[in-house]
């Protein structure tokens, strides 16, 4: 019994505090946005989910609550949300954490600190960042799902969805935004134009250089970005007809693999990028037939220069801005960390290559099971 | 009348006095008075009037020693000399037959017992799918036969004791010599001499003594079913049966027995072994689940999926009571329905389980003062341990010390309740052998059915007798 109650003693030592809470006497956070008023103040604001009894009914109903505080810092912001909420705000379940593009320009380090150092919030939130106003975006209603954060959630592992963003959670952030040249890209959420509802999208990347935001990619730049960064789970392609002019074959990319290969020859780095694509046919305007060996190299060697064309386009836009958009620094610091290298001015020690081999294995009907 | 008959009648007249079913007869033959004096409520009238009073009265011989009476008229299977007067006493009330030859100064007891017995009936705490049905009753006769006909091995022992001052209850030991350790029987002796009552009338005084102290396990086995009984004891164990109690209790007896069946060596093994793989995870869904609720839902929020958070918190919107008081609340509700179930008679209890089950659990929750995860989380571990009847008990026990535990804890107290729930298993003897044996030991078992039941023939049946000493 002795024994008992020395256990009992000491687990309650190391447990800290009794923290004993019901589950409906808490609001739960779903999603959290971030701005910044005209004194580079944040704004914090968040949705929350709260359980509600209903009248007459033997389980209760959800309801969506949104609030807004303001501080010095988001902790104090925090703090004073829970002054207009009756009950405690919970973050455990938070799955977002969506940035202001103003905020994010301004620089996500003034932040951001409090998000990983509080233990109630967990690693797995996902970063956005956003062009609309957070007030307009939080006032978006979503046939779906009531909740923002949970529909960003959800989208995130929708696949398909996902072929152009990577998935940027809060760990892997605060890794990332140190290592190499400091990009980052993070999802970016846009309103869906030309749509019957109001629908919002992350399907283009926001980049971010040490902590602020610099530029967003378009649709094909982010797929590309997705590509050669290693991040693309499935996706496709669409590329010239071999054959037939005017007309386009889709490739559903079923495979990727990405490797790198850096030589230092004590001047110049030789980075190569290999990208190596299994596709299949997918959808075929006109016609071709995959049986001629010598159309399915056409069609191979089309899709290659395509995407190569594609991939040394972007980072040479993104060269004359100065800004190493593939993070190669990041690579060359791991393999040769005592080069002789300017890492203000990479581009002029780097002879940045890319080879790109695409295999077409045939045709999404054969493959495809239903 | 000669004294010493006087004295011996007069005796046993005073000490039986105001008892109605006490019989004394006299008969007359040629060489003087004879004194018959049994009990027709536990003797056989018609076998008293057969085979000891009308050979008497029709006999020629002369009746001039008490030989001649045993050995030529007295037609009973079993006759005893009586040397003092006091043991009459014993015998008139187990049934037996007390015969006062008053010319001979002499007195013999027969055997006419009859009690009046349950037929062999079907156990109704042990159904099985395939096997024997038979169960053991209240006399000990029909029970010795009933094991008696599943081993026909003469190193089978049946030692019999009086237990009880003045009950006089008659207890068997029953093992093989050979299959069981002689340090076993000792100490299963020892223990059955301790018992120290004035009327043995259950089991469970003998079961105690041997069980051990402040548990809610029970460390001593039990049954109904006499082929159980059988296995038990090829497998070297000891049975103690006690007049009166249709149930056999056996030592040692290990923890993982509860976990198993007569199906599981009679029916299809994969689905004997789908059995016991539920029996198992029912275990332990019936102990953990209560505790492992609440440690999730008060106090790890984030280890629980967002869908099943806010389900339980839209659940529970309303509740006027904090989670643990609502699980205990419920616990408690559905043992008030089971103890129901229980006591009402038969046609009534299943009714009442239904419509308790159904009805009021439902109207709980329609009331507000419980929630739908509650009912279920309950009504499942309530039922999941029905699977393991043996140890319902030590089961409820458990999952409330388990379930406050994590309520003041969570996780950490979750898991220093389940540690301690394993502790205190380790801890457990049966009659001086671990409870939790095989498990926890490296040691080449000869049970080869811990968990799951392979090819029977490779399940060995001597479990304390080294192959080598066989």
């Amino acid at each position: 019994m002795r024994k008992l109650i020395i256990i009992l003693s000491l687990t309650l030592v190391l447990t800290g505090c009794f923290n004993y809470r019901d589950v409906n006497r808490v609001v739960f956070v779903t999603a959290v946005f971030i701005d910044i008023d005209e004194n580079n103040n944040p704004i914090l604001y968040t949705e929350a989910y709260k359980s509600v009894a209903l009248s007459g009914e033997a389980a209760g109903g959800d309801s969506r609550i949104l609030l807004k505080g303001t501080g010095d810092t988001i902790f104090e912001a925090s703090r004073h949300l829970n002054d207009t909420s009756g009950l405690k705000l919970n973050y455990t379940q938070n799955k977002a954490i969506i940035f202001s593009e103003k905020a994010s320009k301004y620089g996500l380090n003034e932040f951001i600190d409090v998000f990983f150092r509080d233990q109630e919030l967990l690693a797995r939130q996902f970063l956005y960042t956003t062009n609309i106003d957070l007030e307009e975006l939080m006032k978006i209603e979503l046939q779906e799902e009531m909740f923002l954060g949970i529909y960003l959630s959800d989208l995130t592992e929708n696949k398909p969805a996902q072929t152009r963003q990577p998935l940027i959670r809060i760990d892997e952030y605060f890794i990332t935004r140190k290592l190499g040249s400091k990009i980052v890209p993070i999802s970016f959420i846009e309103k869906k134009e030309g749509v019957i509802m109001p629908r919002i999208t992350t399907h283009k990347l926001a980049i971010f250089n040490e902590d602020k935001f610099i530029n967003v990619l378009d649709y094909d730049e982010s797929f590309y970005y997705t590509l050669l960064i290693d991040k693309l789970t499935i996706g496709y392609t669409t590329v010239p007809h071999p054959n037939i002019k005017d007309a386009l074959i889709t490739l559903e990319i079923a495979n990727t693999n990405l490797s790198q290969d850096i030589k230092y020859d004590g001047n110049t780095i030789y980075y190569t990028k290999k990208v190596k694509l299994q596709t299949t046919i997918a959808e075929v305007q006109k016609t071709f037939n995959i049986s001629y060996l010598k159309d399915q190299k056409a069609l191979e060697k089309s899709a290659e220069e395509n995407i190569k064309k594609n991939l040394i386009d972007l980072y040479e836009k993104y060269k004359e801005q100065d800004i190493d958009i593939y993070n190669l620094q990041k690579d060359i610091d791991i393999k040769y960390p005592n080069a002789d290298i300017d890492s203000d001015n990479i581009f002029d020690s780097v002879n940045f290559s890319i080879e790109v081999d695409v295999s077409v294995q045939g045709s999404t009907d054969v493959i495809d099971f239903y | 009348m000669s004294k010493v008959s006087k004295v011996w009648i007069n005796y046993i007249k005073e000490t039986l006095k105001n008892n109605i079913s006490i019989v004394y007869r006299e008969i007359e033959v040629k060489e003087g008075t004879i004194n018959i004096i049994f009990d027709s409520a536990s003797c056989d009238r018609v076998h008293v009037s057969d085979f000891i009073i009308s050979p008497i009265l029709n006999s020629n011989k002369h009746i001039n020693n008490l030989e001649t009476a045993k050995k030529e008229i007295i037609e009973a299977a079993s006759i005893i000399d009586l040397d003092c007067k006091e043991d009459t006493i014993n015998h008139i009330l187990s049934g037996d037959i007390i015969i006062i030859f008053d010319f001979l100064n002499k007195a013999i007891s027969c055997d006419s017992s009859c009690f009046a017995n349950r037929s062999i009936e079907i156990p109704p705490t042990e159904s099985v799918i395939k096997g024997p049905r038979a169960g053991f009753n209240e006399a000990l006769a029909d029970s010795i036969s009933l094991i008696r006909k599943r081993i026909k091995d003469p190193n089978l022992k049946f030692e019999s004791f009086n237990i009880g001052e003045k009950s006089n209850t008659k207890v068997i030991l029953s093992y093989i010599e050979g299959n069981c350790p002689t340090q076993l029987i000792d100490y299963v002796k020892k223990k059955i001499k301790n018992v120290t009552t004035d009327y043995l009338i259950y089991i469970n005084n003998i079961e105690e003594e041997l069980k051990c102290k402040n548990t809610p396990f029970d460390t001593i086995g039990y049954t109904e079913k006499p082929d159980n009984i059988a296995i038990k004891l090829a497998e070297g164990r000891i049975a103690i049966l006690v007049d009166g109690t249709p149930f056999v209790c056996y030592a040692p007896y290990f923890f993982i027995e509860s976990f198993r069946t007569t199906d599981n060596y009679t029916t299809n093994k994969f689905m004997a072994n789908i059995g016991s793989i539920l029996r198992w995870g029912s275990f332990l869904l019936s102990v953990l689940a209560p505790g492992l609720y609440i440690a999730l839902f008060t106090h790890h929020f984030n280890l629980v999926p967002y869908v099943f958070i806010f389900r339980v918190s839209a659940s529970r919107a309303g509740v006027p009571f904090t989670m643990v008081i609502e699980v205990i609340i419920m616990i408690v509700f559905f043992q008030i329905l089971r103890e129901a179930g229980v006591r009402l008679p038969q046609p009534i209890g299943p009714t009442l389980s239904i419509v308790g089950a159904l009805i009021l659990g439902e109207s709980a929750v329609q009331s507000g003062l419980t929630s739908h995860a509650t009912v279920l989380i309950v009504a499942f571990t309530s039922i999941a341990s029905f699977l393991v009847p043996a140890i319902s008990t030590a089961i409820f026990i458990w999952n409330m010390l388990i379930l406050i535990l994590s309520s003041l804890l969570g996780l950490p107290g979750f898991y220093i309740g389940f540690i301690l729930l394993c502790s205190h298993l380790a801890g457990l003897t049966s009659c001086g052998y671990p409870y939790l044996y095989p498990l926890g030991t490296f040691k080449d078992f000869k049970y080869k059915d811990i968990i799951l039941t392979g090819e029977l023939d490779k399940v060995n049946q001597y479990i304390f007798i080294e192959e080598d000493d066989k």
